[in-house]
């Protein structure tokens, strides 16, 4: 309820913020010249095991609007064809790279560059199981001083990278900036370039398109406002290279290494008092892929919450810190005592609610009074994060769309809030038990693709080693 | 047990917050539908009316211009930029786009859309072009619309008014664009200040150039299109001058190195006195880095060289790319102690230099490679040296390994 409230107050903040940034922006539509104070960005695309959609995800990379960036693929010792594939498509060489290692990371094996693209690079390296190694490579490779994050599966829009770069020609201080993501399940993907938007025609990926929406027009928008941001979306931020390094990096131990570098980020600067800046843009958007099975789904969220706590626990120190500012006194607490413990409340709630309308100890009344009150906060939230998104991209075309969605918030609110309720109390306590973490395997549908990726007929590479898959980053949307 | 009977207060507030909550989501579902249908139906109607202006235009306008017509009946943003290739040639080609009368129709059925695409046109085509819409544009007496805009509550209309008086160079609303070019928004006061500098650039550069020095809200790419738009004939004393000026306010240390990289639009003549004067005596990371980016001119050498031992790992990368650009057979030594600097980058570009050094051929490289007593040096230098092997492959015509 209470997390409901507090998601509500920062809908009706962006309700504000949105309609304006908006019109800041349309007039961005009108030509702009290149100038050559847009500095160069290095795209760090991690990849394990991902042949089915490596080759069209980095053609459209080299799309990109933007005069200057150079793509690195981390091949994080796939056990597919990911490495023939790109050999085959971009013409690899191997590469004497003078390595550097400024950050921790598995071994390298070698580096490959493109004969056909200059800007495009390969670090093959040994599989270190977890996505935060291949990052960390990556973070050593890049060239520039920006760099992206991305995972294999993610459409970028063309004009993203021009859209989150103002923050820092702006800001000399941003060090992180963070964009929307939304779900591309329902979509149509033509050789890695989105041509139709669409919502998924399956129940749990919508809810998910519901859940994304509340939580980059809703959440995000919000705590950026505040200038107190908890997270940016491990898949779709560009950071300053200099900064993330001299907080070490991503973490290996953290299954959430995305939340956990930002807190680090502001942990660092705030208590050392450091000028800095962690922004939000919401117009340039990354589409990816969502799970469609309960299984998936399952593992994902409880992965989240355990990630979660790893994060809070791993800075910790943040909390109520008198130098930490409206994050160690309101996106910090908010996501230790609303998205942490909520789970473990409002589970109980429930539980404790049943026994007792079952023992008689509450009336017929009462519990529909409490029930409705619970479905009007749920309902209400996802309601109006609709009405952000229509008031300001109607990214869903249709009005067919727009009952669609409605029809969505109101089904979710019996059965599926409360499942996931159930996942992420069954996270915090795997993470307080400490039982052993695991990445697993993201089952990609990849319908959305309409053309079939080539090389596929190539000889697989024999399998080293039984290695974990450091891919399934997801990207958190709470 | 009371907690939770019907008669409770709090079962009652529950219940009475829950149909609240639930009435008002009914209530926001109800607004985005007939929204969306507002939407919707406007989409549409525009269409209709597309063919409507096709029609009143088709009567008016000769049988050679229907590919002309086909623009103002762009339904969506993408067909007016399908179109709009067509619009532009026809607004180069003399004659075919002054039709006052159906314009001025145009105009008042949508002044939005019409500044929008009437400035979008003007920011896209060049020389005498420009003056043949802003004939146009007198003709429909566009000011007056662009006026009413200037007080629009909407930020987009805003500024359309104030590029339309811009690309004008129209002095009826200076005034105004006196007071916006204060605003507390960065993206109203930058637009203004560009508005009056196209206007009237000598009378107003004293006193609104400066604001590229104060204002560090301002987007730099912005300024730099600005000054790129002026070009450094025009601008490179005023800038110079500016510099001078900030540099002995002891301006801060980020403002002076954004300033300072500004006189890349000005004439190197012009402004080398005063980066190697500020060389000598700052101290400032940024606005060493920023000064040496424009030094070109040898006689700044040894003060270049000074800054070889500096500590920041920065400047010294800045000193090696500025040895690469301007230095001599005198600097190979420096850069090859600097292939051993503790830092990549330093180490990376002073390999790039080396290579770009005159006399530098392959087989010396290798040969130096090979001598070099530390692993860090010779994997850099063989590193770039592949970069340069692969830069030959891409482009086999032109490139060669020494300057």
């Amino acid at each position: 309820m209470l997390l409901n409230g507090i998601y509500l107050g920062l809908t009706v903040v962006s309700l504000f913020v949105l309609p304006y940034y908006m019109q800041r922006q349309s007039i961005h539509k009108l030509p702009q010249p290149q100038t050559g104070f847009e500095p160069p960005i290095s795209l760090i695309v991690t990849a394990f095991n991902e042949e089915s959609v490596i080759v069209p995800a980095i053609r459209a990379l080299l799309q990109l609007e933007y005069p200057e960036f150079e793509i690195l693929i981390v091949n994080d010792g796939s056990t597919d064809n990911s490495l023939q594939v790109l050999t085959e498509e971009f013409d690899l060489e191997v590469f004497p790279a003078a390595f550097r290692e400024r950050i921790k990371h598995k071994p390298i094996k070698a580096v490959y560059q493109s004969t056909r693209y200059p800007n495009l690079r390969v670090i093959d390296k040994e599989n270190g199981g977890c996505k935060a190694d291949a990052s960390n490579a990556g973070v050593n490779g890049a060239r520039y001083g920006l760099f992206m994050p991305l995972d294999a599966d993610t459409i970028l829009e063309r004009n993203c990278l021009k859209l989150m770069i103002q923050p820092y020609l702006l800001n000399p201080d941003t060090i992180a900036v963070g964009g929307t993501v939304r779900i591309l399940n329902g979509c149509k993907v033509e050789d890695g370039l989105l041509t139709e938007i669409n919502l998924p025609n399956k129940w749990l990926p919508l809810f998910q398109v519901l859940e994304y929406t509340r939580a980059f027009l809703s959440g995000r928008v919000g705590w950026n406002y505040f200038d107190a941001l908890p997270l940016i979306s491990g898949a779709f931020g560009l950071f300053k290279k200099e900064a993330v390094i001299e907080v070490g990096g991503y973490s290996h131990k953290s299954l959430g290494e995305d939340m956990d570098l930002v807190l680090r980020l502001h942990r660092h600067y705030r208590l050392n008092n450091l000028p800095y800046r962690v922004d939000f843009v919401v117009d340039p958007v990354c589409w990816t892929e969502a799970p469609e099975s309960f299984s998936v789904l399952k593992k994902q969220r409880v992965r989240w919450q355990r990630g979660l706590f790893d994060c809070l626990w791993e800075n910790r120190k943040l909390l109520f810190h008198p130098k930490a500012g409206l994050v160690g006194w309101g996106s910090f607490p908010f996501l230790l005592f609303l998205e942490g413990i909520s789970p473990v409340v409002e589970v109980a709630g429930h539980v404790f609610f049943i026994v007792c309308f079952c023992l008689g100890l509450v009336s017929g009344e009462g519990a529909f009074s409490f029930l409705i009150l619970s479905f009007g906060t749920g309902f209400l939230l996802s309601i109006s994060s609709i009405l952000l998104e229509e008031i300001t991209f109607q990214t869903y075309p249709r009005m067919k769309h727009l009952f669609i969605l409605i029809f969505g918030a109101f089904v979710e609110n019996f059965g599926y809030r409360q499942l996931m309720s159930v996942w992420r109390l069954e996270g915090i306590i795997k993470w307080i038990l400490k039982t052993e973490s695991s990445w697993g395997t993201m089952t990609r549908n990849t319908s959305w693709q309409t053309q079939p990726v080539k090389a596929q007929t190539l000889p697989p590479i024999p399998a080293k080693q039984d290695v974990q898959g450091s891919k399934t980053s997801e990207k958190q949307p709470a | 047990m009371v907690f939770a009977i019907a008669s409770n207060i709090v079962v009652n507030l529950a219940w009475w917050s829950g149909i609240s909550l639930t009435a008002l989501s009914i209530f926001v579902i109800i607004f985005m539908i007939f929204w969306r249908h507002w939407v919707e139906t406007s989409k549409k109607r525009n269409q209709i009316l597309s063919v409507e202006r096709e029609r009143i235009l088709y009567d008016s306008i000769q049988s050679e211009d229907e590919k002309y017509l086909e623009f103002w009946s762009f339904k969506n943003s993408k067909e007016m930029e399908s179109t709009f290739g067509f619009w532009k040639q026809k607004s180069i080609s003399s004659g075919s786009v002054s039709r006052p009368k159906l314009l001025k129709k145009i105009l008042n059925y949508n002044p939005s859309e019409f500044l929008f695409l009437w400035n979008y046109l003007h920011e896209s085509v060049r020389g005498n072009s420009k003056e043949k819409l802003n004939t146009i544009a007198r003709s429909i007496d566009l000011k007056e619309s662009a006026i009413k805009m200037l007080d629009s509550h909407l930020l987009k209309n805003r500024l359309l008014a104030i590029g339309t008086f811009g690309n004008l160079k129209d002095e009826t609303a200076t005034f105004e664009l006196i007071k916006l070019s204060n605003h507390h928004d960065p993206i109203i006061s930058f637009w203004a200040t560009r508005a009056l500098l196209r206007i009237n650039f000598k009378t107003n550069s004293k006193r609104f150039l400066p604001l590229i020095g104060k204002r560090m809200d301002w987007s730099p790419i912005l300024v730099a299109e600005m000054l790129k738009e002026r070009g450094a004939d025009e601008i490179s004393m005023s800038l110079v001058n500016l510099v001078e000026d900030a540099y002995a306010e002891k301006t801060g240390e980020r403002q002076m190195a954004r300033l300072i990289s500004y006189l890349t639009h000005a004439h190197p003549t012009d402004y080398t006195p005063i980066i190697i004067k500020i060389l000598a005596e700052t101290s400032y990371k940024e606005v060493i880095i920023a000064c040496l980016k424009l030094v070109l001119t040898e006689d700044a050498l040894p003060l270049v060289r000074e800054f070889f031992k500096d500590e920041r790992w920065q400047v010294r990368m800045q000193v090696v790319l500025t040895l690469g650009r301007i230095g001599h057979s005198k600097d190979i030594k420096f850069l090859i102690k600097a292939l051993n600097d503790l830092d990549w980058w330093v180490r990376y570009r002073a390999a790039c230099a080396l290579i770009s050094m005159s006399g530098m051929t392959e087989k010396r490289l290798l040969k130096l490679s090979n001598s070099l007593p530390n692993q860090f040096s010779r994997d850099i230098l063989k590193h770039v040296l592949a970069e340069i092997r692969l830069k030959c492959f891409l482009q086999p015509l032109s490139f060669t390994l020494s300057k």
